[in-house]
């Protein structure tokens, strides 16, 4: 098990990652669970790539400073200084600086799935979800189920995760489309 | 005003409203100032609203409940906010103070009879309707029917505008 200490492992370890994701959110209601897929990339702290490409094209890029999300159908770009938006959200762990116990509680999850769990709950109470679960392997970040607190869980199997690639600045740099609307504090 | 730029030879076509929908998409508002966008959810029924905003991981990041009784927003932080209206609420919600009685209709490109449909698409659709001082433009349809739902539409009056995308429409017969 020690799933924590191979949580440490990972984050100390994995200072900079890219891959592909698979996202099913589970409502607590009948509702249909929705599928998602896409590509991410990270450089701590605070560089990260979120890139949904289905069900439709939908982009988060944190350049460090600031926080950008397009959506291509809606031709629009927001944008948000990062501050400590990202602190306390399940995001922390992959794109955050890497001092968790900082912002969450932490607990041996057992192993199930052929992963070792670690509980993460996060310390500020009016935080915006209840709880999370992160599986690992050989040190290796594989799933984050994510618990808000409405009732709503997201699963993240992360399908591929290459640790510490070469550099590309470029990845984490967003340029508004030409034409794209811009909303927000640059 | 501008022009009637309706299609050539199109007709009006007949749209009913339905009094029961459930809608899945994109939105994103601004009022001028702030800005809000993400994925809505909007459960609609003759006398109860459930608006829910989720953020790209899924998460539920508000909900807006309303009935004749009244309404309620609940925010993931735990904070609660009571008004007797839905219409008290929905600024808080997507930031821009919308007529609700008028929406149903304009997000269904059947708006109500002293609505003014300005321009018809080549079926005889709405592509542009102004009401009561607000300018709905359906940039899209989700197929060529002519009772089609639209897909793309924007609602504007001076700063503030709502841009949504419907991903996914579910209509009770």
């Amino acid at each position: 098990a020690d799933a924590i200490a191979q949580l440490r492992q990972f984050v100390s370890v994995t200072r900079s990652a890219e891959g592909e994701f698979e996202q099913t959110v589970v409502a607590r209601s009948g509702r249909k669970p929705q599928q998602a897929a896409g590509r991410f990339a990270f450089s701590r702290p605070g560089k990260f790539r979120w890139e949904y490409e289905l069900p439709y094209q939908q982009l988060l890029v944190g350049d460090g400073e600031r926080l950008w999300s397009w959506d291509r159908d809606l031709n629009q770009v927001t944008v948000r200084p990062i501050g400590d938006a990202l602190g306390a959200t399940p995001a922390a762990i992959l794109f955050g600086q890497g001092d968790l116990e900082k912002d969450f509680v932490l607990g041996e999850g057992g192993d199930s799935d052929g992963l070792s769990w670690v509980d993460a709950s996060p310390r500020k109470a009016e935080s915006s979800f209840e709880s999370m679960r992160i599986g690992l392997l050989d040190g290796q970040l594989k799933r984050m189920e994510l618990r808000d607190n409405f009732g709503q869980t997201t699963l993240i199997r992360f399908t591929r995760l290459q640790a510490n690639p070469a550099p590309d600045a470029g990845r984490f740099r967003f340029v508004p489309p030409a034409g794209a609307d811009v909303i927000g504090t640059p | 005003c501008a022009p009637l730029q309706t299609v050539p030879g199109s007709v009006a076509v007949v749209r009913t409203a339905s009094p029961y929908f459930e809608l899945d998409g994109r939105l994103s508002a601004t009022d001028g100032e702030r800005a809000a966008n993400g994925q809505i959810e909007w459960r609609h029924a003759q006398s109860t609203d459930q608006w829910t905003a989720y953020s790209p991981l899924g998460q539920i990041v508000a909900r807006l409940d309303s009935n004749a009784a009244g309404a309620e927003l609940m925010l993931a932080d735990g904070r609660r906010q009571r008004a007797a209206s839905a219409s008290e609420l929905l600024p808080a919600l997507i930031g821009v103070d919308l007529p609700l009685q008028r929406l149903p209709g304009w997000i269904q490109a059947s708006p109500q009879a002293d609505a003014e449909v300005r321009s018809l698409d080549e079926v005889g659709r709405p592509s542009l309707v102004i009401d009561q001082g607000w300018r709905i433009d359906y940039t899209e349809y989700l197929n060529p029917a002519a009772d089609a739902l639209p897909r793309r539409l924007e609602i504007s009056r001076g700063d503030a505008r709502v841009r949504l995308v419907i991903d996914r429409w579910t209509l009770q017969p």
